[in-house]
């Protein structure tokens, strides 16, 4: 079974983020969590 | 059969602004293939990154498979980060030299963002454990610097992987920890569909209406 061909893809995200300045920039941290389960489609 | 798809919309300086948005997106492929890891882009991040000078994305994915009456699980770290020498504007990303995530260092791509490919010697990635650890070797306009954030949110649990029927609506319904932002999506062939959703400690469902699955 493959995305697309009767199965699709769910997908559950978390993410955590903080700005780090240095100097004039500010950079975007980004920790996140990713979940991924194949279901059928019918 | 991995699918990355990244979201944050807020910074330290300002409360976090949660995505309460729909984003469906259709690609037009003649053959359907299955989601490919890739890079993310600005525009998936919402107004934080339209503030800042760059992003550096830890991202851990966790990939279930069900096998006969067994399910195989897959964990995979990598890292995407990107720069940019103007705010607000992510038309085009810039070299910022070598980098490194808790290490392992990363390969810019053509487009000048970077990402961590597993290989045949490390074919998990990146091991993220407490945090992300970077170094930043910079170059042009960006300097030399290190970061480090160690706020990983747990893994979530699917609690629901009923089949899905078409032409009718369904229930995304999992188990989180607390986090700045959660994002809910369908991949099927070149049809995707995502949800942000506000972050609930807990029991959460994110619903897809038949009209949305049919787009």
């Amino acid at each position: 079974m493959t995305v697309g061909d009767g199965a699709a893809l769910v997908q559950v995200a978390l993410a955590n983020f903080k700005t780090d300045s240095l100097g004039s920039k500010n950079y975007v941290l980004i920790n996140e969590t990713v979940v991924t389960e194949l279901v059928k489609v019918e | 059969m991995l699918a990355l798809l990244i979201i944050f919309t807020s910074c330290k300086k300002d409360e976090p602004e949660v995505p309460e948005t729909t984003t469906i997106v259709v690609t037009p492929e003649p053959t359907p293939t299955a989601p490919a890891a890739g890079s993310p882009t600005p525009a998936q991040f919402g107004n934080a990154t339209s503030n800042s000078d760059g992003a550096l994305i830890a991202i851990k994915i966790t990939s279930t498979t069900s096998v006969a009456v067994q399910s195989i699980e897959t964990v995979i770290g990598t890292g995407v980060p990107y720069f940019t020498n103007t705010p607000r504007d992510f038309s085009a990303f810039v070299d910022a030299g070598a980098l490194t995530l808790e290490g392992n260092a990363l390969e810019i791509q053509e487009n000048k963002s970077y990402v961590f490919i597993p290989g045949i010697t490390i074919p998990t990635g990146v091991s993220i454990s407490g945090g992300a650890d970077w170094t930043i070797a910079g170059a042009g306009s960006i300097n030399a610097f290190d970061a480090s954030f160690s706020r990983f949110p747990s893994s979530p649990h699917i609690t629901f992987t009923a089949a899905i029927k078409k032409n009718s609506a369904y229930t995304v319904s999992f188990d989180a920890s607390s986090s700045d932002t959660v994002l809910v999506s369908i991949f099927s062939g070149s049809l995707s569909i995502t949800k942000g959703v506000k972050s609930v400690s807990g029991s959460n469902s994110v619903d897809f209406t038949a009209a949305e699955k049919k787009t």
